[in-house]
């Protein structure tokens, strides 16, 4: 447990200041969050499909959390994250309303 | 009972905003001249009656041939709409912006007239945005509105200050050309920009490909203008830049607009499901990253900015499931969090003005020296948070209510999680703030949070609460009227 509260330290440590309880805390809402939408998602989808999707998810998680610090730096003030992501959602919206998806 | 007072609504603010802004300089005219405008301002939703005004009296005309109108009357004034929802609205709008003014002149020596400018400005937008039933009348004051906002976060000075106008102003013209090119393409197609028009000549036609390209680029509008998902970073730096006083009106501001345009979206285009989806996911997304963001603050206005981001997203997802109950209870919501959150914005407000800072390493230990504020600042937590008896409870519930009686229980799911965090978000504040031990010179030494809260603060902080308790326990009346908006949309306006 020592071990665990040091890697998290280590991993918050680019958060700056934020403390290793909130940044937990967040990372649990996330790890709940992912499932739960891809849950939403794939619900009329045939069960093959949801199955390669969660183990792909589980791989996902063992290999990229803790997910908060990459959250956190992909929503700072700076312009071009902000812009990058604006430009995508509209790409998307885009695609979805002329019937894409 | 006069109709005759709904322009009045719009056009009183836009002639305060000019006078406030030739008086600029002198002082005890624009102190004078900004409370009696705040009153007038106050008093006139509550007087105004009900109905509809048309600017110019223009009938509704037979249909035009040669323009190729497929309906068989146009109306061709521009018309404002006022029933009890533009009440609620504009009455709040207005309760909040006289708390930002009034708090101005009484905090501040030397009071400005441009400043106040601003705030009138941006209170004429969004009434404006509220009555308007005309798509390009309500497009025109969204504009008006994006600069009235970053004129203020630009009013308070300092660097992040003009960064977050800066790039709000250049994500706003982004938001702004693709509604007015949404617009564009409707005007266009159909010959009419009245949104009653619009709907009756819609139907039908959610096959065109021009009519999707057009409810993609002002579905784009409405997420900035809402503050959601990709847009939520460019609204959560507008709070924190602004002084706290200021967010509570800009948040409140931002909210009205949401239930505004999202109304008008699912009046147009309610019956089209990806544009539901599409509002639904993203104010997911929003919810989720707004409170974990707000979790992850070390300032305590940044986590109070992401956490009316994340509650936008509350909104968002009643409104996007696009049933009865879920527009009713988002609509409620966008009320109740208005208020909730401006509470919250307003203990900040006071901390900031006598601390001057809100970052959690240089608080601490306040509890001693503001118990007054440390209570109201817990009941406002516990509101923002959900609980009963207050009016957030009432609007979350319904809510989650909303997203199992759609078939979505997974998202009742999320929308727990998105409140649980919210509130451990708000309590760690809370924590760092008035519990935790004061170890900075700062905090101790220099600064001294009376117990007494200045008079404005204090009747101000003790009406939202009574409002808050008032709606929660009795909800009844508001939200039955939000069921009716949201039966008038899905049965016909």
């Amino acid at each position: 447990m020592d071990n665990l509260y040091d890697y998290l330290h280590e991993k918050f440590k680019a958060l700056g200041g934020t403390q290793i309880g909130s940044g937990l805390s967040a990372e649990f809402i996330l790890l709940a969050f992912f499932p739960l939408v891809l849950i939403a998602l794939l619900r009329g989808v045939n069960d093959t499909i949801a199955i390669v999707l969660a183990l792909l998810f589980i791989v996902a998680v063992v290999f990229s959390a803790p997910f908060v610090v990459k959250v956190s730096k992909e929503n700072t003030d700076h312009y071009n994250i902000a812009a990058f992501y604006v430009a995508i959602v509209m790409g998307i919206v885009m695609f979805i309303m002329l019937g894409g998806i | 009972m006069n109709s005759e007072l709904i322009p009045l609504m719009v056009i009183f603010p836009l002639i305060s905003a000019i006078l406030l802004n030739l008086m600029h300089g002198k002082d005890k005219v624009v102190r004078a001249y900004g409370i009696l405008a705040m009153l007038v301002v106050l008093v006139v939703p509550i007087f105004a009656s009900y109905g509809n005004h048309l600017f110019g009296a223009h009938p509704v005309v037979d249909t035009l041939p040669q323009l190729k109108i497929s309906l068989s009357e146009v109306n061709l004034a521009i018309e404002y709409n006022f029933a009890f929802l533009q009440k609620a609205l504009v009455f709040l709008l207005a309760a909040i912006a006289t708390f930002a003014v009034l708090s101005h002149i009484s905090n501040e020596k030397k009071v400005s007239g441009v400043y106040l400018s601003m705030i009138m400005l941006s209170i004429a937008a969004v009434s404006a945005v509220v009555m308007a039933n005309d798509i390009f009348n309500m497009f025109v004051f969204l504009e008006i509105m994006t600069i009235a906002q970053a004129a203020i976060v630009i009013a308070v000075g300092g660097v992040s200050g003009y960064k977050a106008a800066f790039k709000y102003l250049v994500f706003g013209g982004v938001a702004g050309a693709s509604i007015l090119l949404g617009i564009a393409l409707l005007l266009g197609t159909f010959g009419v920009l009245n949104i009653s028009d619009l709907h009756n000549s819609l139907s039908g036609n959610m096959t065109n490909p021009i009519v999707l390209t057009a409810v993609g680029l002002i579905v784009i509008g409405w997420l900035f203008e809402s503050g959601l998902f990709p847009f939520h970073t460019i609204k959560s730096n507008m709070y924190s830049a602004a002084k706290p006083d200021i967010a509570a009106l800009l948040q409140t501001q931002t909210k009205i607009v949401l239930v505004a345009l999202a109304i008008v979206l699912l009046r147009l285009f309610g019956g089209y499901s990806n544009m539901t989806a599409v509002m639904l996911g993203l104010s997911v997304g929003t919810l989720i990253i707004g409170s974990v963001m707000a979790l992850l603050q070390t300032d305590f206005r940044r986590l109070l900015a992401f956490t009316a981001v994340s509650q936008a997203g509350l909104v968002g997802i009643g409104i996007g499931l696009g049933t009865r109950l879920g527009i009713a209870a988002g609509i409620f919501h966008a009320i109740n969090d208005a208020i909730a959150m401006s509470l919250l914005f307003i203990t900040v407000y006071f901390i900031y003005e006598r601390a001057k800072t809100t970052e959690f390493k240089r608080l601490g230990g306040l509890l001693v020296q503001a118990p007054k504020l440390a209570f109201i600042q817990i009941i406002g937590i516990l509101i923002v948070s959900g609980v009963p008896p207050f009016n957030a409870y009432q609007s979350e519930f319904r809510i989650i209510d909303a997203t199992i009686q759609a078939g979505h229980p997974e998202l009742g799911v999320l929308v727990i999680l998105g409140t649980i965090l919210t509130f451990v978000a708000l309590m760690k504040g809370f924590y760092l703030t008035f519990l935790k031990e004061n170890t900075t010179k700062i905090a101790l030494g220099k600064v001294h949070i009376y117990n007494g809260l200045p008079t404005v603060t204090y009747v101000t902080l003790i009406i939202l609460v009574i409002a808050c308790v008032g709606i929660g326990l009795f909800p009844m009346p508001f939200y039955d009227r939000a069921y009716s908006v949201a039966l008038k949309i899905l049965v016909g306006w």
